[in-house]
């Protein structure tokens, strides 16, 4: 449906009642776009919006800034459940960032009409001037090809939008009849959750481009004889109903309920404390490495950006770490994309314009890289220089709607498998004597350093079999030491990718981003119980 | 200021655009035929049925009909033929698994049920055989939970209370069928007598000519001549299996009804009995249950209200009285009239207004509008409403007597069209210490006396019917989904008849 | 454009909600009856990093969802943010949709007296024109100062300054007949409040020290003044917190600085509740099932903590003004009396059915805990080994009713030995929970404001006023790097 709308667009069809017809997205808000009313919000490609759009970068131009770029979003939340419950919201909004003798002046707003993105501009540019007293600090923003009017729509197989809620409503609660044919077996939720964006952005450099993403996300837990499990292949997912249709879900469900009869039948034991062979199921690692490595690589993290904030990182010294600090064993390569089929932090450009592209983090265990936007890559150019690559941002400038300013977040990670054939059951029959876990829930410090890692599903393992349940576990941690105690990685069928929500900044933010990984052996991992006082 | 101008602006704007979606949902109307699961089928089914239930509700509702003037109050035992729709979406979701020899056999619970939607019968009773036939006669206690089950299954109870699964109406033709053809492979008596008495609905049917009612007394004899054939030991089996199922007093109640009725001679021998006194009646009662073995006995008690039934009807106790002006308030219940002694309070059903969403008749409606057609049919029917002070009223609290909240109490129940005297018992309660503070109601003497030495309090709901004499007659909850409506109109009618006919002499 | 006043659109005004309920209304179909819950906000932003400041914003939303129920449907909701006629109409028309597609019928049938009616509590502190007039430039040279602090010392500093100001209505249409005044008794009377925040990071250039200071409050003027003696105690919080040593995890003697407290009340705070521990949920307040009376008992009335302890809520107190329910107590409310535990928050219904007065007692939003007469130095002074804390981070609960409680400590961490500080001490975890810490109180100094904003936008003030604590035996369970 997409394609006839460009073509329509392609043939200077002027947008409005047949376009509105075409259905792709029902568009219940109105803006004045300067044709003498209100209007229904046009679709993200439409000629006005991008004049909208540059509206607001000249406005701001004109109010003095060096650069200028502006981001409109037309978001779009459904929540629907298997009680057939259905809820809708939507939203507009508009945000322009100017930059003024090194200073960043920001001014957004839920109106899209022609005199509200002037305001906007021009209060952009007031804000950024109103910091600029004295010499202007220097903000090199890394290169970045221009866009010229470019669209992308995120592949998704089926927009969630577009099936009846009815249609949705049945599956879910068909996933609930589905457990209840088990004997013993409860399922207490099954929702559904769907987000779209249209978003447009423009900036002084006379990029323009405009997107429309899609985020899935769903929840279903199982019971049985009081063990809970939660689905975890429904995590968020650049994706559309297809998260749902797409994966043999019934198979999933199928298998967990297995595994929680299993697990029913162990014995429970309280934790002893020691070192342990540990085994981590892949979204233990997930969570791991998104809490560890991932929160470390963010370069304003680095560089104190985020200190009166989320904090630090436990890389102090970028230049002098890139290329040669050890981060994990030679097997551990983590790479990071935001270009990823299907992953919750994929787009095309990011909040910048900049195209998205795979980059790797860790290569062989060492450092080689960092999470960049265009003005944080400029702050590596020594080392891009002296390695010969361009200074290029890795396109992680990310708002999540144009009422927020741009940050650096999280991209999506990858965790690059291990040569063998291994997976969680395998790794389990590999150990002598250890622990096992899924679902580790982890809290880590202020600099990604250290953690502890809590109440998820731990086994004990004796002579490769789970031979009881340990409650009352933690995991603690130095990522300095984790990622060098990795024994074995789980092979290339273990890896498991998972959508996570991440929060930064001042006011905080929320994104959304995807961790892959397999699942990993830690040689000694030291458990403790969390809830022993000193 | 964009909200100062978008007035002038609305003045230009013409109205959204043809094919403008405003946040419209698609229809709910889906295609059901491309739905790939069984278990789909079984949802589309169920939001159907109730879309359809909550439309006819609504519509109802706007076209000025209540739910109290609609023939049917009964949610459990509903007779009607399913609505069309859902027979269609059953039919038009099911063609997949149209084969009952092809379909996993472990789904009988979920497809027998979907394609006696559709009007399959054909085919659910072949996979009711399907099922039956993989139960080995061997097995005594399978082969009749098997039986248990499927006779669940038809007669409209599925397995987990999905209410999807319903059957309806109940299909007791197939139950009859069921039953010839398996009950006796089950060698077990108590196991066969136990499917049997499932068997009987005499809460659903009416007495009467009617096809069913007589299929309902072929099946109640049959299940009396088991009963009465079992020996000593077998009973205590049924006594031993029956606690463990006390959770299903209706059940049971529907069962010995059927009994009740063909020991002495069906209920219109018990109406009769009535008819001659009330004596004759709680005599045939009680020796009824009696001849019951001893939990059995309980249970029947616990369901109609034996523990009251024959004894005198204390005097209602009240500190305030309204709605009785015109007559003496007191004694109440009055000697010479027929009354109704109903436990009532707002407080109890409604409970503390926080919003405007509680402010609608939710489960009282049942009690109200029973109250409403008794009075409605019976005008001469003395109702006393029994109300205890609670401190607050729906949402007020400050300046709330016992004066004040009986008077808001009589007029909220009469704005429902329950024309009753109302007793207000100004009650006892203590308070846990400061700073907890909380109210610990005490029990009325209302209480005590009308639970007849049991003690404890008397819900919410609570109906006695007490005859001219002041003997209790009949002790029933009107807020339950049961024909407690149809059984009081009988024995009131039969009092009013009898007190007619007396006072003809 | 940058207008300064209350109808330059930043947030609506009382009589834009008055319009708005009137217009959502006017294009209802179907009768029945309509409500709306409407929020807008607007903020004004710094934040500085290297000792440059790096963004100024203005930002604003508005939220309207409009709540209706045609006659004998059940209720309908479809949140916006746009506000002109034909969005609205729009919403209003999906929301009838919704409405229609259930039926919640006998609504309004029947007698029911007039609504009870009670004004919002008018004295709290809540609003200040000083924060909603603070212009970019005011927070800019507020920033540069504190900045200024930090350059001095050649330490880097990275900060926040915030003002905004929101507010909030939910008005409805629902049963005119029974009202007695201009709302119902469950809705939101609308109210607008202001909030700053300022706070500030200190680390020096290697990465081995790290201060901080923060304060929150709801009016900017206390910040703006506030700012140098913030800066300073941020950067020689850094100075003196550099090259840290690592030390034995165990049990300390702390000297924790107020917003170390709050930091560690928080679960307490949260957890005054009385519905959770008499429904038998977890929660520390619940004692035991009473058999004879068939309910659970809680620990109300019974001494929780140590009796010089009295955590309470003044909502007419300047410092302690909060967003209030005209049903919430507008008096003082006392959770923790010199020990005892008085009272519990709960609803309107719990208290209606069940407790005497009239409104409901209001959870603890915000809070003062009282002190004592100590000083800090005296605290130190009177030390023979401890820890001195500034802040604590990442707390999370892991056990509901003990309130047992893992986190960290951060920014400025010192070892105490014969009433000296004697040197910079490694960041520990700890696994402690706040209530062993007010049974093991030694001392107590003044209570002061902590930063303690609410973060989400548009969400409700909850200012503290929390002393400084001495207490023994905090549990210190583990060594942590970061700095």
């Amino acid at each position: 449906m997409t394609i006839s709308r460009r073509q329509l667009l392609k043939y200077g069809f002027k947008i409005g009642a047949s376009a509105a017809a075409l259905g792709a997205l029902p568009r219940p808000l109105y803006v004045d776009l300067g044709d003498g009313g209100l209007e229904a919000v046009p679709p993200i490609e439409s000629e006005r919006i991008r004049e909208l759009a540059f509206r607001a970068v000249e406005a701001a131009r004109d109010a003095g800034a060096a650069y200028a770029d502006v981001r409109l979003t037309h978001t779009r939340m459904r929540r629907i459940t298997a009680a057939g419950d259905i809820g809708d919201e939507e939203q507009v909004a508009v945000g322009v960032r100017a930059l003024v003798a090194g200073r960043w002046g920001f001014a957004s707003s839920p109106m899209w009409s022609r005199d509200e993105v002037a305001r906007l501009g021009r209060e952009a540019a007031y804000q950024a001037k109103s910091a600029a007293v004295g010499p202007a600090y220097e903000v090199v923003l890394a290169d970045v090809p221009v866009v010229h009017d470019e669209h992308w729509t995120m592949p998704v197989e089926v927009d969630p939008f577009e099936v009846s809620p009815f249609e949705i409503a049945d599956y879910l609660a068909a996933l609930t009849n589905f457990v209840s044919r088990f004997p013993g077996h409860r399922s207490d939720v099954a929702s559904a959750n769907f987000y779209v964006q249209e978003k447009a952005f423009a900036s002084s450099a006379g990029s323009y481009c405009t997107q429309r993403l899609y985020r899935t996300e769903g929840e279903l837990s199982l019971a049985f004889e009081g063990v809970r499990r939660r689905l975890d292949a429904l995590t968020p997912a650049g994706m559309g109903w297809e998260l749902f249709t797409g994966q043999e879900l019934r198979e999933e469900i199928r298998r967990l309920m297995g595994e929680l009869e299993e697990d029913a039948k162990l014995p429970v034991k309280p934790v002893e404390v020691g070192r342990y062979e540990v085994v981590c199921d892949a979204i233990s690692i997930a969570t791991l490495l998104e809490s560890t490595l991932g929160t470390a690589t963010q370069l304003d993290r680095v560089l104190g950006f985020e200190a009166n904030a989320s904090g630090t990182s436990y890389f102090s010294d970028p230049l002098a770490m890139l290329g040669s600090h050890q981060v994990g064993v030679p097997a551990l390569t983590l790479t990071a994309n935001r270009n990823e089929r299907g992953a919750a932090g994929t787009v095309r450009w990011d909040d910048e314009g900049v195209e998205s592209e795979e980059f790797t983090l860790v290569r062989d265990g060492i450092l080689a890289d960092f999470q960049t936007t265009r003005e944080s890559a400029s702050w590596l150019a020594e080392y891009y220089r002296g390695t010969g690559r361009a200074v290029r941002s890795h396109g992680c400038a990310v708002a999540p709607s144009a009422l927020e300013i741009p940050l650096q977040h999280v991209p999506n990670l990858r965790l690059a498998a291990g040569p063998d054939d291994l997976d969680f059951d395998s790794a389990i029959a590999g150990v002598k004597s250890g622990l096992a876990v899924r679902g580790l829930v982890v809290d880590v410090d202020f600099q990604g350093g250290a953690g502890l890692g809590r109440s998820g599903l731990v086994y004990e393992i004796k002579g490769g079999q789970r031979v009881a349940r340990v409650v009352g576990a933690g995991f603690l941690f130095r990522s300095a030491e984790l990622w060098k105690d990795v024994v074995a990685l789980g092979g290339h069928g273990s890896v498991q990718r998972f959508g996570m929500m991440a929060r930064k900044g001042e006011p905080a933010q929320a994104t959304y981003h995807s961790v892959a990984a397999p699942p990993v052996v830690f040689g000694q991992f030291t458990v403790i119980d969390p809830t022993r006082k000193a | 200021m964009r909200y100062r101008f978008v007035l002038a602006l609305a003045v230009l704007w013409a109205g959204p655009a043809a094919g403008q979606t405003l946040f419209e949902w698609p229809d709910t109307a889906v295609d059901v035929s491309k739905y790939t699961t069984i278990e789909e089928c079984w949802a589309a089914v169920g939001r159907v049925r109730r879309r359809i239930a909550e439309e006819k509700e609504w519509t109802d509702a706007n076209r000025g009909m209540w739910r109290d003037t609609m023939p049917d109050l009964v949610q459990g035992t509903a007779v009607e033929p399913l609505p069309e729709r859902v027979r269609e979406t059953a039919r038009a979701c099911l063609s997949r698994f149209a084969d009952p020899e092809a379909v996993p056999i472990d789904a009988y619970w979920i497809l027998v049920p979907l394609y006696l939607h559709a009007g399959w019968d054909d085919r659910a009773w072949a996979l009711v055989e399907r099922r039956m036939a993989a139960v080995s006669d061997d097995d005594p206690e399978a082969l009749a939970a098997a039986a248990d089950t499927m006779i669940d299954i038809l007669r409209g109870s599925p397995k987990g209370g999905h209410h999807a699964l319903a059957v309806q109406p109940p299909r007791y033709d197939l139950v009859d069928e069921l039953l010839a053809r398996y009950a006796d492979r089950i060698s077990d008596r108590v196991l066969r007598f136990r499917a049997y008495s499932r068997s009987l609905s005499w809460a659903t049917y009416p007495p009467g000519d009617s096809v069913e009612a007589k299929r309902e007394r072929d099946r109640a004899t049959r299940v009396l001549a088991l009963f009465d054939s079992l020996a000593d030991h077998e009973i205590d089996r049924l006594v031993q299996q029956s606690q463990s199922m006390l959770t299903e007093i209706e059940a049971y109640r529907a069962q010995f009804g059927a009994l009740m009725e063909l020991s002495y001679g069906g209920r219109e021998a018990l109406l009769d009995s009535l008819r001659s006194s009330t004596s004759a009646y709680v005599k045939l009662t009680k020796q009824f249950e009696k001849r019951l073995p001893p939990v059995l006995g309980q249970l029947y008690a616990e369901a109609t209200g034996g523990f009251a039934i024959g004894s005198r009807a204390p005097a209602i106790e009240a500190d305030i009285w309204i709605g009785c002006e015109q007559d003496p308030c007191e004694p109440r219940p009055r000697p010479g009239r027929i009354s109704l002694v109903v436990f009532a309070s707002p407080g109890e059903c409604v409970g503390v207004i926080a919003g405007p969403g509680e402010m609608y008749l939710d489960r009282c409606a049942v009690m109200l509008i029973r109250l409403r057609r008794l009075k409605q049919r019976f005008p001469e029917l003395d109702i006393t409403t029994v109300s205890r002070s609670l401190g607050f009223w729906g949402y007020l609290k400050e300046g709330i007597t016992p004066e004040r909240e009986a008077e808001l109490t009589w007029r909220w129940l009469n704005s429902f069209g329950v024309e009753a005297a109302l007793a207000m018992v100004r009650t006892d309660y203590w308070r846990l210490p400061d700073p907890d503070a909380r109210r610990i109601d005490t029990e009325s003497a209302n209480d005590r006396n009308y639970t007849f030495g049991k003690g404890g309090r008397v819900q919410s709901g609570a109906a006695f019917l007490i005859d001219e004499d002041g003997i209790v007659v009949r002790v029933d909850d009107l807020t339950a989904l049961i024909e407690v409506e149809a059984e009081f109109t009988e024995l009131i009618a039969v009092l009013f008849e009898r007190k007619g006919a007396r006072a003809g002499k | 454009m940058i207008g300064r006043s209350l109808h330059d659109g930043r947030i609506l005004s009382p009589d834009d909600c008055r319009a708005l309920l009137r217009r959502v209304h006017a294009l209802a179909e179907g009768g029945g009856d309509t409500a709306i819950r409407v929020s807008s906000w607007w903020h004004g932003e710094l934040r500085w990093a290297r000792n440059q400041i790096r963004t100024l914003s203005d930002r604003r939303d508005v939220r309207l969802t409009v709540i209706r129920t045609v006659r004998n449907g059940r209720d309908g909701a479809v949140t916006t943010n746009q506000l002109d006629d034909a969005s609205l109409e729009a919403a209003v028309r999906a929301a009838e949709r919704q409405s229609r597609m259930g039926a919640k019928i006998g609504r309004g049938v029947g007698f029911y007296p007039q609504f009870p009616h009670y004004e919002p509590f008018p004295n709290a502190a809540i609003w200040s024109d000083a924060t909603f007039e603070a212009a970019a430039l005011a927070r800019a040279e507020v920033a540069r100062r504190m900045i200024a602090h930090a350059e001095a010392q050649g330490m880097l500093s990275a900060g926040y300054l915030e003002v905004r100001a929101a507010m909030t209505a939910t008005l409805g249409t629902e049963f005119p007949e029974l009202r007695t005044g201009e709302h119902a008794f469950w809705e939101q009377p609308y109210v607008r409040w202001t909030q700053a925040q300022g706070s500030m990071t200190v680390r020096n250039a290697a990465g081995t020290g790290s201060g901080w200071a923060g304060l929150s409050s709801y009016d900017w003027r206390r910040i703006e003044s506030a700012s140098g003696a913030l800066a300073e105690r941020a950067v020689q919080k850094c100075v003196a917190s550099q090259d840290p040593v690592a030390l034995e995890p165990g049990r300390y003697t702390v000297i924790l600085e107020p917003q170390a407290v709050a930091d560690l009340m928080e679960p307490l705070i949260q957890s005054f509740n009385r519905e959770p521990p008499e429904m038998g949920l977890t929660s520390p307040w619940r004692l035991a099932y009473d058999e004879a009376l068939g309910l659970w008992r809680t620990k109300l009335g019974m001494k929780v903590v140590d009796e010089r302890i009295t955590i309470s809520h003044d909502p007419a107190d300047p410092d302690q003004g909060i967003v209030m329910h005209p049903l919430d107590l507008p008096e003082p409310v006392t959770w923790i009396e010199r020990g005892v535990l008085k009272n519990l928050g709960h609803d309107w219904a719990t208290e209606v059915e069940k407790l005497k007065g009239w409104h409901a007692v209001r959870g603890a939003d915000a809070y003062r805990m009282s002190g004592g007469d100590t000083s800090l130095d005296e605290m130190i002074r009177t030390t023979r080994r401890g820890l001195l804390v500034t802040r604590f981070s990442n707390v999370a609960v892991l056990d509901g009713e003990s309130l047992l409680s893992t986190g960290l400590t951060r920014d400025g961490l010192w070892l105490i030995e014969n009433g000296q500080i004697t040197k910079a001490v490694k960041n520990f975890r700890f696994t402690e929970s706040p209530l062993f810490v007010l049974n093991h109180i030694e001392q107590l100094g003044e209570p002061v404001p902590v930063f303690r904003p609410t973060k989400r936008e548009g969400d409700r003030l909850r200012p503290a006023i929390v002393p400084p604590v001495k207490a023994r035996d905090f549990s210190f369970t583990s060594v942590i790097d970061a700095i």
